[in-house]
């Protein structure tokens, strides 16, 4: 199977760096598959699960934050604003912040609190999912 | 001339500030340290972004987001203009919050209907003392910047500007020239300008187009948000850098005038004590000399005496 390089950038670490065979993004409309030899185009990346099969065939999962993937003829570029590990996730962490944007939400702030707290919502909940499914 | 206690005590109390000053200088200097390695940490993520986004105008040069100027020259002039000022939240760092708040006067008297964000306890002091009003100011200090809060700054702006309430968008922050000087700059957040974004990359993509799913629109508006907050942070770091930096030089000059008053001050100290003992001297010689000066007369007349009793007894005798 053909391998094609990846590279995935956040915004405080290089998280992934190497060859793969496929990688699979949440894109706005659902999930988005990419293999080697993928036309050019840029994919808005929504929070959520990221999986990577590396050359060895070894399968790395993630969950992301927000960003976009751009592939090009020679590489992919994965760049999202955060990328964790399931076992690097703190669960309760993100149940509290689960936890405080409802109250947030409930209290009908204003339209930019709301948007904040709809966004912590989804970044926690994708934590929490991501931490659940692959445990 | 002063007396010795007065110098010595003189001398302590300095002694005692250069103590201060020069702990703020490590202080500052680890800060520092701790700032840049966040920044270099967090530089490739946003210089990527940057570059991508200057490669999809390129392919997409047609897109009109809202959060990018418009091509042709801008013939509205009653625009609000919104100001981010961030400055420190301690002086004692040269002139580094002067600076700044010397070029957020300028320009806030240039456009008199103006928004003002203030970042930095010394900045929204000055604005209160001034009876500037202070349109937002962020709760949390200017001390060790951080993504969320950059990310909170962002969310703020972009609400404004969504709700057209502001028009253009500007900070107020210093740039490090180099390790030795800073400047105050005015940097323009928001709209975008298209020409900010040269891409130079299109021979590497061997391709001459470029898709986006959904649209290039969405794929835009989607990563401009954290192209602001890239830019954001990166001028909160920048800012607070420069302070530590302001700082570090600052102290360094006060440590060295307090050695240079220490050293004078040492000199006189033994000046004094020097003319202190040179003076107890002279009076101890001097008044040994008078004691011996009467001693001798005394013998003298005593010696005097002595032969006057003894002459008479001798012509006794004699007769």
């Amino acid at each position: 199977m053909a391998v094609f390089p990846l590279k995935v950038i956040t915004c405080n670490r290089l998280f992934f760096e190497g060859k793969c065979k496929s990688l699979v993004i949440p894109a706005i409309d659902g999930e988005y598959g990419i293999l080697a030899g993928h036309e050019p185009v840029v994919v808005a990346v929504q929070p959520g699960s990221v999986r990577i099969e590396k050359e060895d065939g070894q399968r790395i999962h993630a969950v992301v934050g927000m960003g976009f993937v751009s592939i090009t003829c020679d590489e992919v570029l994965l760049l999202v604003d955060t990328a964790e590990l399931p076992e690097e996730i703190d669960e309760r962490l993100a149940a509290q912040v689960v936890e405080r944007a409802q109250e947030i939400l409930l209290q009908k702030q204003s339209h930019m609190e709301h948007q904040l707290a709809m966004a912590a919502m989804a970044r926690a909940l994708s934590r929490l999912q991501g931490k659940g499914k692959f445990r | 001339m002063a007396n010795t206690t007065e110098v010595k005590g003189r001398i302590k109390s300095i002694r005692d500030t250069m103590k201060i000053t020069s702990a703020m200088y490590m202080i500052s200097s680890m800060k520092l340290r701790k700032a840049k390695s966040a920044v270099a940490r967090t530089a490739p993520y946003f210089f990527t972004l940057q570059k991508m986004i200057a490669r999809m105008l390129y392919y997409a040069p047609d897109v009109h987001g809202k959060y990018f100027s418009p091509d042709k020259e801008d013939t509205n002039t009653d625009k609000r203009y919104s100001y981010l000022v961030i400055s420190g939240d301690k002086g004692l760092a040269g002139a580094y919050n002067l600076n700044v708040l010397k070029l957020a006067q300028r320009e806030l008297a240039q456009h008199s209907n103006a928004n003002l964000m203030v970042v930095g306890e010394v900045g929204r002091q000055f604005f209160v003392s001034r009876n500037i009003p202070i349109d937002y100011h962020f709760q949390y200090t200017a001390e060790s910047p951080t993504l969320p809060r950059a990310r909170s700054i962002a969310a703020n702006i972009m609400e404004l500007f969504d709700r057209r309430e502001i028009d253009e968008v500007y900070v107020i922050f210093t740039k490090m020239k180099n390790s030795m000087s800073s400047e105050a700059e005015l940097l323009k957040l928001l709209p975008l300008d298209k020409s900010d974004y040269i891409y130079d990359g299109q021979h590497e993509d061997k391709v001459d187009y470029l898709n986006y799913d959904p649209s290039p629109q969405v794929v835009l508006d989607h990563v401009i948000n954290d192209a602001l907050v890239g830019l954001i942070y990166g001028t909160l770091v920048e800012s607070y850098c420069s302070e530590q930096n302001s700082r570090m030089i600052a102290m360094q000059a006060a440590n060295d005038s307090a050695k240079e008053m220490l050293r004078t001050l040492s000199l006189e100290y033994n000046r004094i004590r020097q003319s202190q003992i040179t003076q107890e001297l002279t009076e101890i010689v001097s008044g040994y000399k008078a004691q011996q000066r009467k001693r001798q007369q005394r013998l003298q007349q005593r010696k005097r005496a002595e032969e006057k009793i003894a002459c008479p007894s001798d012509k006794g005798k004699e007769s």
